[in-house]
Protein backbone atom coordinates (compact mmCIF):
# COMPACT_ATOMS: atom_id res chain seq x y z
CA UNK A 1 0.00 0.00 0.00
CA UNK A 2 1.38 3.39 -1.03
CA UNK A 3 2.15 5.88 1.75
CA UNK A 4 0.03 9.00 2.20
CA UNK A 5 2.50 11.24 0.30
CA UNK A 6 2.65 8.75 -2.55
CA UNK A 7 -1.13 8.61 -2.77
CA UNK A 8 -1.52 12.40 -2.72
CA UNK A 9 1.16 12.86 -5.36
CA UNK A 10 -0.36 10.20 -7.62
CA UNK A 11 -3.84 11.67 -7.27
CA UNK A 12 -2.43 15.06 -8.21
CA UNK A 13 -0.63 13.54 -11.22
CA UNK A 14 -3.83 11.84 -12.36
CA UNK A 15 -5.75 15.15 -12.37
CA UNK A 16 -2.76 17.09 -13.76
CA UNK A 17 -2.50 14.75 -16.77
CA UNK A 18 -6.15 15.58 -17.52
CA UNK A 19 -5.38 19.32 -17.17
CA UNK A 20 -7.70 19.38 -14.17
CA UNK A 21 -5.08 20.44 -11.59
CA UNK A 22 -2.55 23.25 -11.34
CA UNK A 23 1.15 22.61 -10.93
CA UNK A 24 2.05 21.41 -7.42
CA UNK A 25 5.80 21.68 -6.70
CA UNK A 26 5.54 19.49 -3.57
CA UNK A 27 3.81 16.64 -5.40
CA UNK A 28 6.15 17.01 -8.38
CA UNK A 29 9.22 16.85 -6.11
CA UNK A 30 7.86 13.72 -4.45
CA UNK A 31 7.22 12.01 -7.79
CA UNK A 32 10.79 12.75 -8.90
CA UNK A 33 12.39 11.47 -5.69
CA UNK A 34 10.23 8.38 -4.99
CA UNK A 35 11.21 5.29 -7.01
CA UNK A 36 7.82 3.57 -6.62
CA UNK A 37 5.99 6.69 -7.79
CA UNK A 38 8.30 7.14 -10.79
CA UNK A 39 7.53 3.56 -11.86
CA UNK A 40 3.81 4.18 -11.22
CA UNK A 41 3.90 7.30 -13.41
CA UNK A 42 5.56 5.45 -16.27
CA UNK A 43 2.95 2.62 -16.15
CA UNK A 44 0.26 5.31 -16.03
CA UNK A 45 1.63 6.69 -19.31
CA UNK A 46 1.44 3.19 -20.79
CA UNK A 47 -2.19 2.88 -19.66
CA UNK A 48 -3.06 6.28 -21.13
CA UNK A 49 -1.45 5.41 -24.47
CA UNK A 50 -3.17 2.00 -24.60
CA UNK A 51 -6.57 3.55 -23.79
CA UNK A 52 -6.18 6.16 -26.52
CA UNK A 53 -5.15 3.45 -29.01
CA UNK A 54 -8.15 1.37 -28.09
CA UNK A 55 -10.15 1.03 -31.29
CA UNK A 56 -13.87 0.62 -30.85
CA UNK A 57 -15.32 1.57 -34.22
CA UNK A 58 -18.82 2.93 -33.81
CA UNK A 59 -21.54 1.10 -35.72
CA UNK A 60 -24.41 3.12 -37.17
CA UNK A 61 -26.54 3.73 -34.09
CA UNK A 62 -28.15 6.99 -35.18
CA UNK A 63 -29.93 6.23 -38.49
CA UNK A 64 -33.14 4.94 -36.90
CA UNK A 65 -33.46 8.14 -34.85
CA UNK A 66 -32.65 10.38 -37.82
CA UNK A 67 -35.39 8.66 -39.80
CA UNK A 68 -37.81 8.95 -36.87
CA UNK A 69 -37.05 12.67 -36.52
CA UNK A 70 -37.79 13.28 -40.21
CA UNK A 71 -41.16 11.53 -40.00
CA UNK A 72 -42.12 13.07 -36.67
CA UNK A 73 -43.79 16.38 -37.43
CA UNK A 74 -43.60 19.16 -34.85
CA UNK A 75 -47.02 20.33 -33.58
CA UNK A 76 -48.40 22.74 -36.17
CA UNK A 77 -51.12 25.38 -35.76
CA UNK A 78 -53.51 23.32 -37.94
CA UNK A 79 -52.97 20.24 -35.78
CA UNK A 80 -53.54 22.21 -32.60
CA UNK A 81 -56.74 23.72 -34.04
CA UNK A 82 -57.95 20.24 -34.98
CA UNK A 83 -57.33 19.02 -31.43
CA UNK A 84 -59.22 22.02 -30.05
CA UNK A 85 -62.18 21.26 -32.34
CA UNK A 86 -62.20 17.61 -31.24
CA UNK A 87 -62.09 18.57 -27.57
CA UNK A 88 -64.91 21.12 -28.00
CA UNK A 89 -67.07 18.61 -29.92
CA UNK A 90 -66.53 15.98 -27.20
CA UNK A 91 -67.36 18.32 -24.33
CA UNK A 92 -70.43 19.81 -26.06
CA UNK A 93 -71.79 16.35 -26.92
CA UNK A 94 -71.35 15.16 -23.33
CA UNK A 95 -73.01 18.30 -21.98
CA UNK A 96 -76.09 17.82 -24.23
CA UNK A 97 -76.26 14.15 -23.24
CA UNK A 98 -76.12 15.07 -19.55
CA UNK A 99 -78.91 17.64 -20.01
CA UNK A 100 -81.14 15.13 -21.77
CA UNK A 101 -80.43 12.46 -19.16
CA UNK A 102 -81.24 14.83 -16.31
CA UNK A 103 -84.64 15.57 -17.95
CA UNK A 104 -84.48 19.28 -17.21
CA UNK A 105 -87.47 21.35 -18.40
CA UNK A 106 -87.15 22.34 -22.06
CA UNK A 107 -84.78 19.49 -22.97
CA UNK A 108 -87.54 17.08 -24.12
CA UNK A 109 -86.87 18.00 -27.77
CA UNK A 110 -83.18 17.21 -27.39
CA UNK A 111 -83.95 13.94 -25.59
CA UNK A 112 -86.37 12.86 -28.34
CA UNK A 113 -83.81 13.62 -31.01
CA UNK A 114 -81.13 11.76 -29.05
CA UNK A 115 -83.28 8.64 -29.17
CA UNK A 116 -83.01 8.57 -32.95
CA UNK A 117 -79.30 9.47 -32.89
CA UNK A 118 -78.50 6.69 -30.42
CA UNK A 119 -80.12 4.14 -32.72
CA UNK A 120 -77.93 5.45 -35.52
CA UNK A 121 -74.79 5.28 -33.36
CA UNK A 122 -75.74 1.76 -32.27
CA UNK A 123 -75.88 0.77 -35.93
CA UNK A 124 -72.55 2.51 -36.64
CA UNK A 125 -70.80 0.63 -33.83
CA UNK A 126 -72.31 -2.65 -35.03
CA UNK A 127 -70.90 -1.88 -38.47
CA UNK A 128 -67.55 -1.26 -36.78
CA UNK A 129 -67.70 -4.72 -35.18
CA UNK A 130 -68.22 -6.22 -38.62
CA UNK A 131 -65.22 -4.30 -40.00
CA UNK A 132 -63.09 -5.44 -37.04
CA UNK A 133 -64.16 -9.04 -37.62
CA UNK A 134 -63.10 -8.69 -41.25
CA UNK A 135 -59.73 -6.89 -40.69
CA UNK A 136 -58.87 -7.04 -36.95
CA UNK A 137 -55.46 -5.37 -37.10
CA UNK A 138 -56.75 -2.42 -39.15
CA UNK A 139 -60.04 -1.59 -37.49
CA UNK A 140 -60.02 -3.33 -34.10
CA UNK A 141 -57.66 -1.07 -32.15
CA UNK A 142 -59.39 2.19 -33.09
CA UNK A 143 -62.84 0.79 -32.33
CA UNK A 144 -61.93 -0.43 -28.85
CA UNK A 145 -62.15 2.89 -26.90
CA UNK A 146 -65.36 3.86 -28.74
CA UNK A 147 -67.01 0.50 -28.00
CA UNK A 148 -65.85 0.58 -24.37
CA UNK A 149 -67.34 4.06 -23.85
CA UNK A 150 -70.57 3.04 -25.60
CA UNK A 151 -70.93 0.04 -23.31
CA UNK A 152 -70.32 2.24 -20.30
CA UNK A 153 -72.86 4.95 -21.15
CA UNK A 154 -75.53 2.60 -22.54
CA UNK A 155 -75.33 -0.44 -20.31
CA UNK A 156 -74.89 1.23 -16.93
CA UNK A 157 -78.28 3.04 -17.00
CA UNK A 158 -79.74 -0.16 -18.53
CA UNK A 159 -78.59 -2.18 -15.53
CA UNK A 160 -80.69 0.13 -13.31
CA UNK A 161 -83.77 -0.30 -15.52
CA UNK A 162 -83.33 -4.09 -15.68
CA UNK A 163 -84.67 -4.44 -12.12
CA UNK A 164 -88.07 -3.02 -13.26
CA UNK A 165 -91.02 -4.85 -14.87
CA UNK A 166 -90.45 -7.97 -17.01
CA UNK A 167 -90.78 -6.04 -20.31
CA UNK A 168 -87.92 -3.67 -19.42
CA UNK A 169 -85.17 -6.32 -19.14
CA UNK A 170 -86.25 -7.69 -22.52
CA UNK A 171 -85.99 -4.19 -24.07
CA UNK A 172 -82.58 -3.63 -22.46
CA UNK A 173 -81.35 -6.97 -23.83
CA UNK A 174 -81.19 -5.16 -27.19
CA UNK A 175 -77.98 -3.56 -25.89
CA UNK A 176 -76.29 -6.91 -25.31
CA UNK A 177 -74.65 -7.02 -28.79
CA UNK A 178 -72.57 -4.02 -27.65
CA UNK A 179 -71.23 -5.98 -24.69
CA UNK A 180 -70.60 -9.09 -26.78
CA UNK A 181 -68.80 -6.97 -29.39
CA UNK A 182 -66.58 -5.38 -26.74
CA UNK A 183 -65.61 -8.79 -25.32
CA UNK A 184 -64.86 -9.96 -28.87
CA UNK A 185 -62.60 -6.93 -29.47
CA UNK A 186 -60.71 -7.50 -26.22
CA UNK A 187 -60.15 -11.18 -27.07
CA UNK A 188 -59.10 -10.25 -30.58
CA UNK A 189 -56.64 -7.51 -29.67
CA UNK A 190 -54.72 -9.34 -26.96
CA UNK A 191 -52.92 -11.72 -29.38
CA UNK A 192 -52.21 -8.74 -31.70
CA UNK A 193 -50.47 -6.84 -28.89
CA UNK A 194 -48.53 -9.94 -27.92
CA UNK A 195 -47.35 -10.40 -31.51
CA UNK A 196 -46.29 -6.73 -31.68
CA UNK A 197 -44.34 -7.07 -28.40
CA UNK A 198 -42.62 -10.21 -29.70
CA UNK A 199 -41.56 -8.54 -32.94
CA UNK A 200 -40.49 -5.26 -31.25
CA UNK B 1 -9.78 9.13 -39.49
CA UNK B 2 -12.95 9.91 -41.38
CA UNK B 3 -11.31 12.36 -43.73
CA UNK B 4 -8.83 9.72 -44.87
CA UNK B 5 -11.65 7.51 -46.14
CA UNK B 6 -13.58 10.38 -47.72
CA UNK B 7 -14.58 10.11 -51.32
CA UNK B 8 -15.92 13.66 -51.57
CA UNK B 9 -17.07 16.56 -49.44
CA UNK B 10 -19.68 19.31 -49.55
CA UNK B 11 -20.74 22.15 -47.28
CA UNK B 12 -24.08 23.36 -46.03
CA UNK B 13 -25.17 26.05 -43.60
CA UNK B 14 -26.97 25.04 -40.43
CA UNK B 15 -27.97 27.68 -37.90
CA UNK B 16 -25.62 30.06 -39.69
CA UNK B 17 -22.69 27.66 -39.26
CA UNK B 18 -20.82 26.20 -42.17
CA UNK B 19 -20.85 22.42 -41.78
CA UNK B 20 -18.66 20.24 -43.94
CA UNK B 21 -20.10 16.85 -44.91
CA UNK B 22 -17.85 13.97 -45.88
CA UNK B 23 -19.12 11.14 -47.99
CA UNK B 24 -17.83 7.87 -46.55
CA UNK B 25 -18.82 4.66 -48.36
CA UNK B 26 -22.37 4.44 -47.05
CA UNK B 27 -23.57 7.97 -46.33
CA UNK B 28 -22.78 11.64 -45.66
CA UNK B 29 -21.23 12.47 -42.30
CA UNK B 30 -20.92 16.01 -40.95
CA UNK B 31 -17.57 17.28 -39.66
CA UNK B 32 -18.72 19.98 -37.28
CA UNK B 33 -15.72 22.05 -36.46
CA UNK B 34 -16.01 22.95 -32.79
CA UNK B 35 -17.94 22.13 -29.63
CA UNK B 36 -19.53 25.60 -29.60
CA UNK B 37 -20.83 25.11 -33.14
CA UNK B 38 -22.43 21.77 -32.40
CA UNK B 39 -24.41 23.40 -29.58
CA UNK B 40 -25.75 26.02 -32.01
CA UNK B 41 -26.63 23.27 -34.50
CA UNK B 42 -28.41 21.42 -31.67
CA UNK B 43 -30.51 24.52 -30.98
CA UNK B 44 -31.56 24.48 -34.64
CA UNK B 45 -32.49 20.80 -34.21
CA UNK B 46 -34.58 21.80 -31.19
CA UNK B 47 -36.57 24.08 -33.51
CA UNK B 48 -37.32 21.07 -35.72
CA UNK B 49 -34.52 21.27 -38.34
CA UNK B 50 -34.07 17.65 -39.48
CA UNK B 51 -30.70 18.27 -41.13
CA UNK B 52 -29.39 19.85 -37.93
CA UNK B 53 -30.60 16.84 -35.94
CA UNK B 54 -28.75 14.53 -38.31
CA UNK B 55 -25.60 16.62 -37.99
CA UNK B 56 -25.77 16.42 -34.18
CA UNK B 57 -26.37 12.65 -34.22
CA UNK B 58 -23.55 11.94 -36.67
CA UNK B 59 -21.14 14.20 -34.80
CA UNK B 60 -21.84 12.62 -31.39
CA UNK B 61 -22.45 9.04 -32.47
CA UNK B 62 -18.89 7.93 -31.61
CA UNK B 63 -18.98 9.51 -28.13
CA UNK B 64 -22.31 7.93 -27.26
CA UNK B 65 -21.18 4.57 -28.60
CA UNK B 66 -17.88 4.63 -26.64
CA UNK B 67 -19.66 5.56 -23.43
CA UNK B 68 -22.36 2.90 -23.81
CA UNK B 69 -19.83 0.25 -24.75
CA UNK B 70 -17.59 1.08 -21.80
CA UNK B 71 -20.55 0.84 -19.41
CA UNK B 72 -22.11 -2.41 -20.62
CA UNK B 73 -19.01 -4.21 -21.98
CA UNK B 74 -21.04 -6.01 -24.65
CA UNK B 75 -21.40 -4.92 -28.30
CA UNK B 76 -25.00 -6.05 -28.69
CA UNK B 77 -26.23 -4.34 -25.52
CA UNK B 78 -24.14 -1.25 -26.24
CA UNK B 79 -25.75 -1.03 -29.70
CA UNK B 80 -29.18 -1.29 -28.12
CA UNK B 81 -28.39 1.41 -25.53
CA UNK B 82 -26.77 3.79 -28.04
CA UNK B 83 -29.63 3.40 -30.49
CA UNK B 84 -32.16 3.99 -27.71
CA UNK B 85 -30.23 7.13 -26.70
CA UNK B 86 -30.72 8.68 -30.12
CA UNK B 87 -34.36 7.57 -30.28
CA UNK B 88 -34.93 9.33 -26.93
CA UNK B 89 -33.18 12.35 -28.41
CA UNK B 90 -35.85 12.60 -31.15
CA UNK B 91 -38.25 14.07 -28.58
CA UNK B 92 -35.76 15.26 -25.94
CA UNK B 93 -33.84 17.51 -28.35
CA UNK B 94 -36.91 19.75 -28.61
CA UNK B 95 -36.39 20.68 -24.95
CA UNK B 96 -32.72 21.55 -25.52
CA UNK B 97 -32.13 25.24 -24.84
CA UNK B 98 -28.35 25.25 -24.77
CA UNK B 99 -27.87 25.46 -20.98
CA UNK B 100 -25.36 22.58 -21.12
CA UNK B 101 -23.24 21.33 -24.05
CA UNK B 102 -25.34 19.05 -26.25
CA UNK B 103 -22.69 16.33 -25.78
CA UNK B 104 -23.42 16.33 -22.05
CA UNK B 105 -27.17 16.44 -22.79
CA UNK B 106 -26.95 13.33 -24.99
CA UNK B 107 -24.66 11.47 -22.61
CA UNK B 108 -27.18 11.99 -19.80
CA UNK B 109 -29.75 10.36 -22.10
CA UNK B 110 -27.20 7.60 -22.78
CA UNK B 111 -26.76 6.99 -19.04
CA UNK B 112 -30.53 6.51 -18.68
CA UNK B 113 -30.68 4.26 -21.74
CA UNK B 114 -27.85 2.10 -20.41
CA UNK B 115 -29.65 1.74 -17.06
CA UNK B 116 -32.87 0.78 -18.87
CA UNK B 117 -31.12 -1.72 -21.18
CA UNK B 118 -29.30 -3.33 -18.24
CA UNK B 119 -32.57 -3.56 -16.28
CA UNK B 120 -34.26 -5.27 -19.24
CA UNK B 121 -31.29 -7.59 -19.71
CA UNK B 122 -31.38 -8.58 -16.03
CA UNK B 123 -35.10 -9.39 -16.31
CA UNK B 124 -34.52 -11.51 -19.44
CA UNK B 125 -31.55 -13.21 -17.83
CA UNK B 126 -33.59 -14.04 -14.74
CA UNK B 127 -36.33 -15.40 -16.97
CA UNK B 128 -33.92 -17.52 -19.00
CA UNK B 129 -31.58 -18.27 -16.06
CA UNK B 130 -28.87 -17.53 -18.59
CA UNK B 131 -25.76 -15.54 -17.87
CA UNK B 132 -24.22 -13.65 -20.77
CA UNK B 133 -20.48 -13.32 -20.69
CA UNK B 134 -19.34 -9.74 -21.42
CA UNK B 135 -17.65 -9.27 -24.77
CA UNK B 136 -13.94 -9.20 -24.00
CA UNK B 137 -12.54 -9.07 -27.52
CA UNK B 138 -12.65 -5.35 -28.00
CA UNK B 139 -9.58 -4.31 -29.87
CA UNK B 140 -7.21 -5.72 -32.38
CA UNK B 141 -3.85 -5.27 -30.66
CA UNK B 142 -3.09 -7.40 -27.61
CA UNK B 143 -2.14 -4.41 -25.42
CA UNK B 144 -5.48 -2.81 -26.13
CA UNK B 145 -7.29 -6.07 -25.35
CA UNK B 146 -5.55 -6.25 -21.96
CA UNK B 147 -6.58 -2.67 -21.18
CA UNK B 148 -10.10 -3.36 -22.41
CA UNK B 149 -10.33 -6.29 -20.01
CA UNK B 150 -9.02 -4.23 -17.12
CA UNK B 151 -11.47 -1.41 -17.89
CA UNK B 152 -14.32 -3.93 -18.09
CA UNK B 153 -13.33 -5.26 -14.67
CA UNK B 154 -13.61 -1.84 -12.99
CA UNK B 155 -16.63 -1.33 -10.71
CA UNK B 156 -19.41 0.47 -12.59
CA UNK B 157 -19.03 3.87 -10.89
CA UNK B 158 -15.29 3.95 -11.59
CA UNK B 159 -15.82 2.69 -15.15
CA UNK B 160 -18.34 5.44 -15.79
CA UNK B 161 -16.01 8.21 -14.60
CA UNK B 162 -13.08 6.72 -16.51
CA UNK B 163 -15.10 6.30 -19.73
CA UNK B 164 -16.49 9.84 -19.61
CA UNK B 165 -13.12 11.50 -19.08
CA UNK B 166 -10.71 9.20 -20.91
CA UNK B 167 -12.73 7.58 -23.70
CA UNK B 168 -15.22 10.36 -24.44
CA UNK B 169 -12.87 13.18 -23.40
CA UNK B 170 -15.17 15.22 -21.18
CA UNK B 171 -13.81 17.62 -18.58
CA UNK B 172 -14.31 16.58 -14.95
CA UNK B 173 -17.06 19.19 -14.62
CA UNK B 174 -18.97 17.86 -17.65
CA UNK B 175 -18.46 14.27 -16.50
CA UNK B 176 -19.91 15.23 -13.12
CA UNK B 177 -22.98 16.68 -14.88
CA UNK B 178 -23.49 13.45 -16.81
CA UNK B 179 -22.89 11.17 -13.83
CA UNK B 180 -24.93 13.34 -11.47
CA UNK B 181 -22.20 13.70 -8.85
CA UNK B 182 -19.63 16.24 -7.69
CA UNK B 183 -16.45 17.16 -9.57
CA UNK B 184 -14.36 15.93 -6.61
CA UNK B 185 -16.04 12.54 -6.87
CA UNK B 186 -15.11 12.30 -10.55
CA UNK B 187 -11.52 13.27 -9.76
CA UNK B 188 -11.33 10.62 -7.07
CA UNK B 189 -12.99 7.95 -9.25
CA UNK B 190 -10.68 8.63 -12.20
CA UNK B 191 -7.69 8.31 -9.88
CA UNK B 192 -8.96 5.08 -8.34
CA UNK B 193 -9.60 3.68 -11.82
CA UNK B 194 -6.06 4.52 -12.82
CA UNK B 195 -4.68 2.97 -9.65
CA UNK B 196 -6.45 -0.29 -10.50
CA UNK B 197 -5.44 -0.17 -14.16
CA UNK B 198 -1.79 0.51 -13.31
CA UNK B 199 -1.81 -2.30 -10.73
CA UNK B 200 -3.49 -4.67 -13.20
CA UNK B 201 -1.09 -3.85 -16.01
CA UNK B 202 1.92 -4.20 -13.70
CA UNK B 203 0.67 -7.62 -12.55
CA UNK B 204 0.19 -8.74 -16.15
CA UNK B 205 3.70 -7.60 -17.08
CA UNK B 206 5.19 -9.36 -14.04
CA UNK B 207 3.34 -12.50 -15.09
CA UNK B 208 4.80 -12.28 -18.59
CA UNK B 209 8.32 -11.76 -17.22
CA UNK B 210 7.93 -14.65 -14.74
CA UNK B 211 6.69 -16.89 -17.53
CA UNK B 212 9.54 -16.03 -19.86
CA UNK B 213 12.33 -16.41 -17.26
Amino acid sequence: MAARECRDAREWLSAYRDTEALDDPVARAHLESCGACTTWASVLDQVTRAVRLRSTGSPDVASAAIEAFQTKRPPTAARETARLLLGTAGLAGLALFALALAGLPGTAVIAGHFGQDLSGLHAAISLGFLLAAWQPARYGRGLLPVAAMAVLVVLLPSAAHATGPVAAPLAEAAHLPLLVGLVGLLLLLDPISQRKRATA
Amino acid sequence: MRSSSCLSTCSTHLAGIKVKWNYVPDSWHPCVVSAGDINAVARAAARGDAQAFEAVCRALQDDVWRYCYALVGDRELAFEAAQETFLRAVTAIRRYRGEAPVRVYLLVLARRSVAEVLRRERRHRDARAYDTEPDRTVASSSGAVEIAQLVNDLPSDLRQAFALTQLVGLSYEQAAQVAGCRVGTIRSRVFRSRERLVAGLSEQEEGIHDGSS
